[in-house]
This record gives C-alpha cells, structure tokens and sequence, in this order.
C-alpha cells in the first residue's frame, strides 16, 4: 500500500508504466446503491429536504447527517476486465478509524470475485491505516474477471481511480434482470453496517450477495427518524422489497409510538403491494428504556396484517438466546457478524417466504 | 461525582493482586451503585497498520456487566482516548440491585492505571481472579486478539467470563510464536492451572518450526496444565500444515495427553465470510466460533458444572 497526498500522484513503489486509469466518479453506470441519477457519482442519498428535517433534531443528529450522508455503506463498484491487475487509488474524506469499529468496516473495499452462476468470492480487502486517507493498492485477480467492490460503510469516497492494464478492456457488470429491481434498507448504524468486521458484512451487504441483487441502503447513524420527507423519498423509490429498521435512534416510546405506524402507513401508500420487512428492537443488554419499543413495532404489525397487507415481521432477538448477546453485538445493538448473518439469512428466507 | 467521600477501587495498588500481572487482560468488581466512573491509561501505544482491529481493542477497554444471580454477561461498551468515563447503569439494573462488572484490556498498548470510583451512597469492591478454575491461553496472533473489534470478543475472554475462570495469557503476535511460547516455559516456572489451551500452529508460522518446537512445547505445558487441549484453523491452501501438525502431534493423542480440535472449517466456503478476513486472520465471529468450540471441550475434559 502507498499513501499518498492526491490521487493524482504518480507511484513510487507500485509500477504504473502500462496502467490506464478510470476515474470511477464519471461513471455511475458502474456504481450501484445510490438514489441519485446524474452523469456524475453522488453517493449522497438523501434529499434536500430530509437534511433540512435532520436540524429539527439537534446539532448532534444534524453533524451526524452532514459528516455520513455520502458514507458508502452498500454502495458497491461492479465491472468485468480483461485486465490481470488492477490499481486503486482512492481519496476518503476521513482519516480516521471509528473506536468500535474495525477499518476494514468504516474505511475498507472488498473486491469479490462473481461466478457465472453469480456466487461471490471474496478476492482482497484493501484499506489504509488509522491516520491516512488517500492511499494507493495493487491486485491481481485471474484474466476475465467479473467483480463486484463493496465500499467503505463509515467513509465517504472523494475520489477514486481504478487502473488497468492498457489495452484491456473495462465493462458494465449488471445484475440479472431479475435482480435488478432493488431492496430497500432503511435503518441506523446498525443498518449502516456497524459493527461488522468488514464492509461486505452488514446484513443488508450479505443480503444483496447471497441473493445476488441490487440494494439501496438508505442509513445513516443517529439519523434513522421516520420523518414525513424519508417515508417520501422511499415512496418515490421503485423497489421490490422494503426493510425498516426504525427504533433505535429514537429518544424515547412516546416519540415512537407517535411516529412508528405513520412512517410505516406513509411508505405503504406509495407502496401497496410491495413486501415490507418491519424489524423489532436490537437490543442484546437488557437496555429499560427500550422494553416498550418492540410492543409498539408489534401493533404496526398486527393492525398491516389485519388489513391485509404484504407485511412480515422479523423479531431480531429471538433469532439468538440470552446466553449469546454479549457477542451477539459489541455493546447494546451494535452486531458482529455472528449477529449479522444470522438477521441477513433470516431477512433472505422472509423475502423467499 | 459529589458529596461524600467515593470509594475508589484501584486495581494496580501495591497490595493488590493485579499488580503486575500483565498476563491477565480482565479486571472484575462487584457494585451496586446506579453510576461509577473508570479512569484509567493505556501506555505503550503502537502506531501500526491495524485495519482488522478495533480501536478500543488495540488501546482501550471492554465493560460488561451481569447482575447477581444472572449466569449471562451483557455489554455495556468499549472505550478508547477519553478518560475517566462515566457510566449509567440505571440502564440496567434497579437501585441498589448488586452487580458485577469485568474489564478487560488492550491487546496492543497497556494499562498503567485503572481505577473505579463509586458514589459513596453505594458499595464496591475488586473481586480478586477466581483460583479453583485457572486456565492459561497459549498461542500467536489468533490467540492474541488481532481481528477482533473489541476485547471483549476475544475467545480467551469469553471462556474467561462465561467459565467465571481466571484466564491467562501466553500469547505473541509474532510469526514465529511457538518459539516464544517455549522460551516462556522454559524460562521459568508458570503456577498449574487446570486447562491449558494451545494454538498448535497457524497459517504463518514456519513448518519446521512445528516439528522441532510444537513437541517440546506440549512437554513443557502438559507439566503446568491438568489438562491440555490443542487447537488449529489452517485454511486448505496450506492443507500441508494440518498434516504436519498431526504427524508431530499423533503421539500425544496417543497418549491421551492432548485433546486436539481441528477448527479448519472456520477457512471452508461455509463459514469463511463470516469467520476471517483471509486464509491469514480471523475475525470477531472466528473467536466466538473458537470458543464454542473450546467451550464443549473444557467441559467435558474438566467436568465442571457451568
């Protein structure tokens, strides 16, 4: 690894003689998870209007909005090559590693080699020191490969270059047609992917691999409010499944209770016939102020399928027994993944059921 | 805190047991107050490149707490460059309700200092290592922690809290690890304690080395350790290691002085996304994998009623 003051260095220990950079940032037809469609990368997925919402709740949730919105978390990089190497060089906004989180998560890509039969290989996980943010890494992989990159969960990527071999040839990896339509996580920081030991494992990551599909993971830490302009946009978004991960940033169950089955109700409007996935509380040390949350989130349940609707829920802490929450998670939610494939594989088996 | 006089329990004074005991990563005491604070330093930092380990396991601590009565551990969380930290347990626990809480250490750095300050309206003390059931944890980077987020997610540290043991370590995150772990016992005399666990060999370490040291490193512990068991997880690109290792090992399992567990499978297509980074390291889910394994064993081997 090379660390260096702008991705338009040259390298002094990587050999870029015969390498033809692409600059991933104009081609977002390579780059899959955002919510916005532009002839440039954006890896913002909010509105306008719900950064505006996020200054109703303090300065804490709307600096958590500003520093994470244009984090990666399931935004991944997908292309096949005939190249045999490939250099990256690759400019964070944030240098730093989260205390609880491993950089491999926050700040880490993990390059996954994808079969014809679209089973995921993982192939290297690159990512730069505590202290540094533009860096630069070599790979090889076999000749006519098909790679899909997941990017950093707590970072946000400035810039990015990808080099190959000159005279090879680059080109859009598209999921199959069938997959294309994406599932839609909204969430906190546990949706966001931490505590996973690598960027490819938050669940809705491990969900969008072991179903080879496309995903939007629309979270953001400390911002997961379920205001009127979030139940919008995600109305707005042609999706085939939704998942809401809606309880762990609010203060407290009068809040919630006034907001749970409104967000739930708004989203379902634009969304009538489509499969929402509603998760209970992630709560593995016996936290007090939560114990009411998971009853109010049952209610929202019960009252979608007394109507009728195309709703499921996923009751997270019965999928482990108490014995296992204290490494179920690294504090009160945040999950190993231990914890993360178990909710993805059971997130997997309700969007089958 | 205000009022009246705090207790304070200082883990590191002169006449406590922790003193200079850099081999245990854990720190227990009992409590019953709503808050308490930890101060505490880590010394001897490293800058280093460390993007498989959590901050807080390189250079911080781990808090978990269970209350009286209660088998099962819950995290309250991990804390690294700010200190002293305060923490709210009414949370967790009601007034007056006991409870007690285990701290571990860095793997990385050190700690020089580590105190509890508890309200004076309450009641605390240190609980000193439990010493009817020792084990010693043996090995390289795998046993040491590298790949885990938080200490509290090392496999040596949950036997520590869910066998209520006293867990110590002799562990080295070096290539060559077995050499150290020979030097160890060889060099002195280590108390016996009940259950010895040995990381017999890993994806880095030189095979030669298996065969000369491995041996004379299961003589030296099975003299120190009521029981002994051995571990490795070595992925199939090196599938020559696990033969290696066995050849070496096949007279003691003969002898029934080591109980062996192949935990390869952590590296199968199964189980590698979720238990390691690479054929090289594992990861939080790798430990926790290692100790549910290990944990089956203990049991049976020491037929403690846990």
């Amino acid at each position: 690894m090379e660390y260096l003051t702008s991705v338009r260095n040259h390298l002094k220990t990587i050999n870029e003689n015969n390498i033809q950079y692409l600059n991933v940032m104009n081609h977002p037809e390579l780059v899959y998870g955002n919510t916005v469609v532009s002839n440039k990368v954006d890896f913002c997925k909010y509105t306008e209007d719900i950064q505006e919402e996020m200054k109703n709740f303090g300065t804490v949730v709307n600096n958590a909005m500003q520093h994470l919105k244009t984090a990666s978390c399931g935004c991944r990089i997908r292309f096949r090559t005939t190249s045999r190497r490939l250099v990256f060089k690759v400019e964070l906004k944030r240098p730093s590693y989260f205390n609880n989180m491993v950089g491999w998560n926050s700040s880490g890509l993990e390059i996954f080699i994808v079969d014809e039969e679209g089973n995921y290989s993982s192939h290297r996980i690159i990512g730069p020191q505590d202290g540094f943010r533009i860096f630069a890494e070599q790979i090889a992989i076999p000749p006519n490969s098909s790679l899909c990159i997941f990017l950093p969960n707590y970072n946000t990527i400035l810039n990015m270059l990808i080099g190959i071999e000159r005279g090879s040839r680059i080109k859009e990896f598209k999921y199959p047609k069938d997959k294309r339509n994406p599932i839609l996580f909204y969430g906190n920081s546990i949706t966001q992917g931490a505590s996973a030991s690598k960027t490819s494992n938050s669940f809705p990551n491990i969900v969008s691999r072991r179903r080879n599909q496309d995903i939007i993971n629309l979270s953001t830490n400390l911002c997961c409010r379920a205001t009127p302009k979030t139940a919008e946009m995600i109305g707005d978004i042609n999706c085939e499944a939704i998942v809401i991960d809606y309880s762990k940033d609010v203060p407290n169950s009068e809040v919630f209770k006034q907001t749970h089955e409104n967000f739930y109700m708004k989203i379902r409007e634009h969304h009538p016939d489509k499969k929402i996935i509603i998760l209970t509380t992630a709560l593995y040390n016996n936290w007090k102020e939560y114990k009411e949350f998971d009853d109010i989130i049952r209610q929202t349940y019960e009252n979608a399928v007394k109507r009728g609707e195309n709703t499921l829920l996923l009751n997270q802490r019965e999928l482990f027994s108490e014995e296992e929450y204290d490494y179920v998670a690294i504090e009160n939610n945040h999950y190993t993944d231990y914890g993360m494939f178990k909710v993805a594989d059971k997130i997997c088996e309700l969007l089958d059921s | 805190m205000c009022g009246g006089v705090a207790i304070i329990l200082d883990f590191f004074e002169e006449n406590n047991q922790f003193k200079n005991q850099d081999d245990s990563m854990a720190f227990r005491f009992v409590c019953n107050s709503l808050s308490f604070q930890i101060d505490y330093e880590v010394v001897d930092k490293v800058k280093g490149y460390f993007p498989h380990i959590g901050v807080t396991a390189r250079e911080g601590i781990c808090v978990l707490y269970r209350v009286a009565g209660d088998n099962n551990w819950f995290n309250i969380n991990s804390y690294a460059n700010v200190s002293p930290i305060n923490i709210t347990m009414s949370h967790f626990v009601e007034k007056d309700e006991q409870y007690e809480i285990i701290i571990f250490g860095p793997i990385i750095g050190k700690l020089s200092k580590l105190q509890v300050i508890i309200p004076d309206d309450a009641e605390g003390s240190i609980i000193n290592p439990n010493p009817n059931r020792n084990m010693v944890v043996a090995g390289g980077f795998n046993s040491f922690g590298i790949g885990c987020t938080t200490t509290g997610c090392m496999f040596s540290n949950i036997l520590e809290r869910k066998f209520n043991a006293n867990v110590s370590h002799v562990t080295f995150n070096t290539l060559n690890y077995l050499e150290n772990v020979c030097h160890y016992y060889k060099k002195g005399v280590p108390p016996v304690v009940d259950v010895g666990i040995l990381e017999l060999d890993n994806y880095t370490q030189h095979e030669s080395l298996v065969e000369e040291v491995l041996p004379d490193v299961i003589r030296f512990m099975k003299l120190r350790c009521k029981h002994l068991i051995g571990w490795y997880s070595i992925s199939d690109s090196k599938d020559f290691k696990k033969i290696i290792a066995n050849n070496t090992i096949k007279d003691f399992i003969y002898n029934k002085d080591l109980e062996v567990l192949d935990l390869s499978y952590l590296h199968d297509d199964e189980h590698k996304e979720m238990c390691t980074f690479s054929d090289v390291y594992i990861n939080d889910t790798g430990n926790i994998m290692i100790y549910k394994e290990l944990e089956e064993c203990i049991r049976r081997v020491t037929k403690w009623n846990i």
